[in-house]
């Protein structure tokens, strides 16, 4: 077996080991396309809390969601042999585009419902389509944040 | 393994050869869980290396071990355990501060000047050389 102390590429060969790990973490077409239709899903809500009878307005629409998100996951974890585990705001090269998320969620959301309540429900529509490709945008950031993360060597895990 | 000036990180022994190295540095990136196959083509190295060098983390506390399938196609998932986490960043430190000295070592050692006589070597080397074709 080699001897690290007498290889000085060592920690050179370590990083190369790592980037070939973190080139792992990539998004497929259907994971971009199960993104998008996760937060199209969510920027569905105002629709449904105006358009929808009361029982079918909220509930249903973030359970599909949370079902998406979970399959993409399950997805994701088993064709790159990488468990990465939910990420919070405290995950700092993921703080960038977690916010840029929130904000975006937020502000589409808001923006969706005015509109709605004016009965502009094309300009709504656009909000929403946006927000989407805004977001699918955000999460592939995200993704290169994470893979950045892993070559680096520095994650919390 | 030597102690080299200016080094006061410790090794780690269990780690220390590469093979298993390797395997405690892709597990200490930042994933939670890491699968065989990606462990195993990260690492470069053959499904019977990496079984024989994670058993051996596994017994030392180092690793853990999680065995599950899809279907019928067996699936073994590894994790640093916070034992083999530190012992990992103490390892990755020392070699770091290693490197440093081996490279300020290198830096501080005087430029091999050309002696008088070897100044002319070009000169004797090359024209057999050219003058060949």
């Amino acid at each position: 077996m080699r001897d690290v102390a007498r290889d000085p590429a060592a920690l050179e060969l370590l990083r190369v080991q790592r980037g070939r790990l973190a080139d792992r973490i990539r998004a497929p077409w259907w994971y971009l396309t199960g993104i998008a239709i996760m937060w199209a899903l969510v920027f569905a809500g105002p629709f449904g809390s105006r358009y929808l009878p009361q029982a079918f307005s909220t509930w249903p629409i973030l359970v599909a969601g949370s079902a998406v998100a979970c399959l993409l996951w399950w997805g994701q974890t088993r064709t790159t042999g990488i468990k990465m585990g939910f990420r919070n705001l405290s995950y700092r090269p993921a703080r960038p585009a977690g916010i840029a998320m929130l904000v975006v969620s937020i502000a589409a959301n808001g923006t969706e419902t005015s509109l709605i309540r004016r009965d502009l429900l094309v300009a709504a529509v656009a909000v929403a389509a946006l927000a989407v490709a805004a977001e699918v945008t955000v999460q592939q950031a995200l993704l290169r944040a994470i893979r950045q993360d892993l070559r680096d060597g520095g994650g919390p895990a | 393994m030597t102690a080299k000036p200016g080094v006061t990180a410790k090794p780690d022994p269990l780690i220390h050869p590469i093979t298993r190295l390797s395997i405690c540095g892709l597990l200490a990136a930042g994933a939670d869980w890491v699968e065989f196959a990606a462990l195993r083509d990260a690492a470069g190295i053959s499904d019977s290396v990496l079984s024989k060098q994670s058993r051996v983390l596994e017994d030392a506390g180092y690793v853990e071990v999680r065995k599950g399938a899809v279907g019928r196609r067996p699936r073994t998932w590894f994790r640093l355990t916070a034992e083999g986490r530190q012992a990992v960043q103490g390892h990755l430190a020392w070699l770091a501060e290693l490197e440093e000295a081996v490279a300020a070592s290198t830096r501080d050692a005087p430029q091999a000047s050309p002696l008088p006589d070897d100044r002319d070597q070009p000169r004797r080397v090359l024209p057999p050389l050219l003058g060949s074709t």
